[in-house]
């Protein structure tokens, strides 16, 4: 049985313990595959001094748990951790962290990327940019919609 | 089994607001007494009869909306005791 583990905290997290929880105990996985967003500056001038987050609670403990549900449902994975930061973060902060295994790669590579698809998509998360100058909400992206579309699954003729 | 006397309160929806909405409108949430369903849309027109202010955010921003947790229209009916949010599109991760 697939082990799903799902944190929304202010805290940052650390790597080499979430590569641990994700590989200790688990002999039949083979491949390990993790992603990390960070907070960046998305234009050379304007330096971003913070980012706040806020999410709605109750509602994406769900969404978090179903899009992982989903992962589960489609690759053969051991283990799946995520982990999403709210509150106020610095530049170059950790903010969410995608951790997958499974016997082979193939289906982790393909899951940490489904599951990073659908929570920038679907998750309840908002975002609020903090520069020097002013501040600025961060706005939906058509292209993060378009990486969705990937993974939808070809219909049966 | 005998009815009990009808309490006086009137049921209410549990309104939450999130992202650049709430700051906008400068309201994390608020009860509303509804005593029979109602859809997304008549809400927002009771909210902005209730509060002129927000008439701009509401009609001028794409907003969704969840009731009791599950992404919703502003079609579907809500009903008295139900939990409803209202917000920009995502941008988490």
């Amino acid at each position: 049985m697939t082990s799903i583990t799902i944190n929304i905290q202010p805290e940052d997290f650390d790597m080499a313990s979430e590569y641990r929880l994700l590989t200790e105990n688990n002999p039949e996985s083979g491949a390990v595959v993790t992603f990390t967003g960070l907070v960046r500056d998305k234009e050379p001038d304007t330096s971003i001094t913070a980012l706040e987050i806020e999410h709605y609670p109750g509602m994406t403990e769900l969404l978090l748990n179903d899009i992982a549900q989903q992962a589960v449902e489609r690759w053969p994975l051991s283990r799946v951790r995520i982990i999403h930061r709210i509150g106020r973060l610095a530049r170059n902060e950790q903010i969410v962290f995608v951790g997958v295994t499974s016997a082979h790669r193939a289906a982790s590579f393909d899951a940490c990327q489904f599951i990073m698809d659908y929570l920038k998509q679907d998750a309840t998360f908002w975002k609020k940019e903090l520069f020097t100058a002013g501040e600025r909400w961060v706005e939906a992206k058509a292209s993060d919609r378009n990486m969705q579309k990937r993974w939808s699954k070809p219909s049966n003729g | 089994m005998k009815s009990i006397a009808k309490s006086s309160q009137i049921p209410v929806i549990k309104l939450l607001f999130f992202g650049q909405l709430r700051e906008c409108v400068g309201c994390s949430g608020l009860d509303i007494e509804v005593s029979q369903p109602l859809t997304g849309e008549q809400l927002i027109a009771r909210l902005v009869a209730d509060h002129s202010d927000w008439d701009t955010w509401f009609e001028d921003h794409n907003l969704l909306i969840a009731i009791n947790h599950n992404m919703s229209s502003f079609d579907d009916l809500i009903q008295p005791g139900d939990e409803v949010a209202m917000f920009p599109p995502v941008t988490g991760g």
